[in-house]
């Protein structure tokens, strides 16, 4: 490496460690105070409040399962099985119509009337063909749409939702909602 | 007001439990918009963004007691953003190769669709020569912007870039030989 070369890379180093703060001096500083207004600047413009929603109710479907991909038909099946037991024996103690509304995760997020729900999947398709046969089956009307790699089930609710069509739901931890209909977008993961 | 930690937030969802939430609610905040932000400067669309936003944060949420404290939560957190984005590129497969979606002849919406136009000082000589760089430039752009605001070192731009070091300075040097033009005509502030 020549002398040239050398200045030139002792160049390219302070210019960094003074665009990254370590040293205070020259133009590099001066561009990262201005380049930390723009960052904060257009974070403040960004509004993740449906964000996070749809991230709690994914995070919580990720506490309900298994890690990884040890997910086999057979605790999918006790999972769904033990939800329905427990809302089967709550509807049966409680009055009719007066689910205890603790029960039920926080409300979805409305958009244009429908709720959408996301669930991260290493077998979307798969899963949503399973929600979208168990529902047919119920009289649900489904309608299954695919756009690049994501798989949307529209799913037309009337009220009240049955109890079997909520345990469906609810054991894939996707809330009911109060009103209106309900979309469950599957989205594969990389894992 | 206390600052968050994101060392002590990472722990929390190490707890599992309400802990866990909290700390994840304590990263979001600390990320995700300039995360999402970061994925539109890369011409991804609404939904596009707040998709990879959620696999960003679930990865997070699933590799979080893998979290070595060999880097910054800061690094450990965008490289996985970073990922996610390039992952969901390769898949797409798009006619563009992936340096041309991260390199030269990238959004040319990046940094102005968001309003800074607006800005109160948007008619800062170097300003506009950044908005200007970060359009043909938006990945280099938005590099830059995280070492000023992380505060990263080289080795620590290196994992997020997952270059090599070597990789990496000449990735900072050409950042700043092409930078220059685009601050050339700011005589006042070259010359402060």
């Amino acid at each position: 490496m020549g002398q040239e070369d050398n200045k030139s890379a002792q160049d390219d180093q302070a210019w960094f460690d003074a665009l990254s703060g370590k040293t205070d001096t020259g133009q590099a500083a001066r561009l990262r105070n201005m380049l930390r207004e723009v960052e904060l600047a257009d974070a403040a413009q960004e509004d993740t409040t449906h964000d996070w929603q749809r991230l709690q109710f994914a995070l919580r479907r990720e506490k309900a399962q298994p890690s990884g991909q040890a997910r086999t038909g057979l605790r999918y099946f006790a999972i769904a099985a033990s939800v329905l037991i427990v809302v089967g024996t709550v509807s049966m103690l409680m009055p009719k119509g007066e689910m205890p509304s603790s029960s039920a995760p926080e409300s979805a997020t409305m958009m244009r009337g429908t709720s959408e729900q996301v669930i991260f999947s290493a077998t979307p398709e798969q899963d949503a063909i399973q929600l979208e046969s168990e529902l047919v089956r119920l009289g649900v009307k489904v309608v299954k749409s695919t756009s690049a790699e994501k798989i949307k089930l529209h799913i037309t609710l009337s009220y009240p939702v049955k109890d079997e069509a909520r345990a469906v739901l609810e054991s894939r931890i996707i809330p009911v909602p109060d009103q209106g209909d309900l979309t469950v977008v599957f989205i594969p993961t990389n894992h | 007001m206390t600052e968050t930690d994101p060392n002590e937030s990472l722990r929390r969802v190490t707890l599992g439990g309400k802990l866990a939430e909290q700390g994840m609610e304590q990263l979001f905040q600390l990320y995700a918009a300039r995360i999402k932000a970061f994925f539109r400067h890369h011409r991804m669309s609404d939904e596009e963004a707040a998709d990879l936003l959620q696999e960003t944060f679930i990865k997070v949420y699933r590799s979080a007691d893998k979290f070595e404290g060999n880097s910054k939560v800061s690094t450990w957190i965008w490289t996985i953003a970073r990922n996610c984005m390039l992952d969901y590129l390769r898949s797409k497969k798009t006619h563009e190769s992936l340096d041309d979606l991260l390199e030269e002849g990238g959004s040319v919406e990046a940094l102005v669709v968001h309003g800074h136009e607006d800005h109160v000082h948007i008619q800062d000589c170097v300003q506009r020569g950044f908005i200007a760089f970060a359009k043909s430039f938006p990945d280099r752009a938005h590099a830059m912007r995280l070492a000023a605001f992380e505060g990263w070192d080289m080795e620590e731009m290196a994992d997020f870039l997952s270059r090599t070091p070597a990789a990496t300075r000449e990735y900072i040097s050409q950042c700043r030989k092409k930078l220059t033009p685009f601050l050339e005509h700011c005589r006042d502030w070259l010359e402060a």
